[in-house]
């Protein structure tokens, strides 16, 4: 997506810790960019904050691969909370927890489905466990449960996938033998 | 020429060391091309989570699944789906249709790389493999895991198809191309449904279970692009009066 912000042309828009911003092409006019309420990094770019207004009616126009910003869009430019709809949510801490909850209770419903008939199930709960974490974490950004689950995870899935790899070596090394033994038996 | 592979090998297996070279391939690239092109890195690491978990339950499900509960194995319609769907629940949880584009986008640029690699695997270990044939390139498998007279290469030509189509994408996010997720997808589609005469498990069959997925993906992805097509039009449209006031 490409804005054109008033003279300054061929910005991106980017997020920089979740927050919008606009990125301004390098070799502009650094006084023009200063104008607009661009602001230089340590790295030499130069990024402007979007406000809520902005943010809004690019959400409104988002499909569009180029969005103008000019004196006669500015003044169409209505009010679309869709960036702040997650604030009010960050302090209902309650419902992060009960869906960190579950998502536990799912979690360790995987160990003993494992081990039934139907393991294939376990892949279901599972699953099911991590996306109710990421909702929490989603949409609840400040619930302290919901950050020690998702590093949890994080930690569980890297010993899953380490457990696999080590178990497919075992499982071939194994079957290896087997198969030398019977050739030497015949 | 023919070529001859032994299935001898000693500790590592190289079907599983493919399957996860391009798994690490596809997902860091994911990634990657979902940071540089705006996506939230919170959110491009929620899709990396959830991605792994969901394209192997899916693969491990459609061939247990079609093969009414006696096979066990990976079926790479079911990981695409799995993949597709990681990428929309993360949508679903955002409610950012922009980005949810982006990253839909981003999910078919990296899954011929994958399944490229994938397929190299498939070769080595001569799984999925092809129709009996006798003209020059014929495999010929020895050894222990897997034994077979001439036979054609199409795991081979899998892998260089979908290794081009990649290419071709690539090619297309750098020209900033509209569309590039419904050609991609409609070529991947279209590619794998016409390989599939080619392989063994076709024999004896008029259509496969994977031409038919393949032809439902590539319906599903003309009618994506038809509507998201729409949707822009009536964008533009917005943009235009509301400018000419």
């Amino acid at each position: 997506m490409t804005i054109h912000f008033f003279e300054i042309q061929n910005c991106t828009l980017l997020y920089n810790m979740g927050y919008p911003i606009f990125l301004a092409p390098d070799g502009t006019d650094e006084e023009l960019l200063a104008m607009r309420g661009f602001a230089k990094q340590s790295n030499g770019k130069w990024i402007r904050y979007v406000d809520q207004f902005e943010y809004g009616y690019i959400m409104q126009l988002r499909n569009c691969e180029e969005i103008v910003f000019n004196d006669d869009t500015v003044k169409n430019i209505t009010y679309f909370p869709i960036q702040y709809n997650s604030t009010a949510q960050q302090e209902n801490s309650g419902t992060a927890n009960i869906l960190c909850i579950i998502s536990v209770t799912l979690m360790l419903i995987t160990v003993p489905i494992f081990f039934t008939k139907v393991p294939i199930l376990s892949g279901f709960f599972f699953i099911a466990a991590m996306v109710l974490m990421i909702i929490a974490r989603v949409m609840y950004p400040k619930s302290t449960f919901a950050k020690i689950l998702c590093i949890i995870y994080i930690f569980l899935a890297v010993i899953l996938l380490v457990i696999s790899i080590a178990a497919i070596i075992t499982l071939y090394i194994a079957c290896n033998e087997c198969v030398n033994s019977l050739s030497s038996c015949s | 020429m023919n070529i001859h592979i032994c299935t001898d090998y000693f500790l590592f297996p190289p079907y599983a060391i493919m399957i996860l070279l391009s798994c690490t391939a596809g997902f860091t690239l994911q990634y990657i091309l979902n940071v540089k092109r705006g996506i939230q890195p919170m959110t491009s690491g929620f899709i990396t989570l959830l991605s792994p978990f969901m394209s192997f339950f899916f693969a491990f499900l459609l061939t247990y699944a079609a093969s009414g509960g006696q096979k066990t194995g990976l079926s790479s319609m079911g990981g695409l789906f799995g993949m597709y769907l990681s990428v929309i629940t993360l949508a679903l949880i955002n409610r950012d249709k922009g980005s949810t584009k982006i990253t839909l986008e981003n999910c078919t640029l990296v899954l011929p790389l994958m399944y490229s690699i994938s397929k190299t695997g498939c070769f080595l270990a001569g799984c999925c493999r092809g129709i009996p044939y006798n003209g020059p390139f014929c495999v010929k498998y020895s050894g222990k895991v897997t034994e077979t007279g001439c036979i054609f290469p199409v795991q081979l030509a899998e892998a260089m198809v979908f290794f081009i189509i990649f290419a071709i994408g690539m090619i297309m996010l750098a020209k900033k191309c509209r569309h590039t997720s419904v050609y991609l997808l409609t070529l991947c589609a279209a590619s794998k449904g016409l390989l599939d005469f080619l392989r063994e498990s076709h024999i004896g069959k008029a259509v496969s279970l994977n031409q038919l997925l393949c032809l439902a993906a590539a319906a599903a992805g003309i009618i994506y692009a038809a509507a998201s097509e729409r949707e822009l039009r009536g964008n533009t449209d917005t943009v235009r009066a509301s400018l000419a006031k």
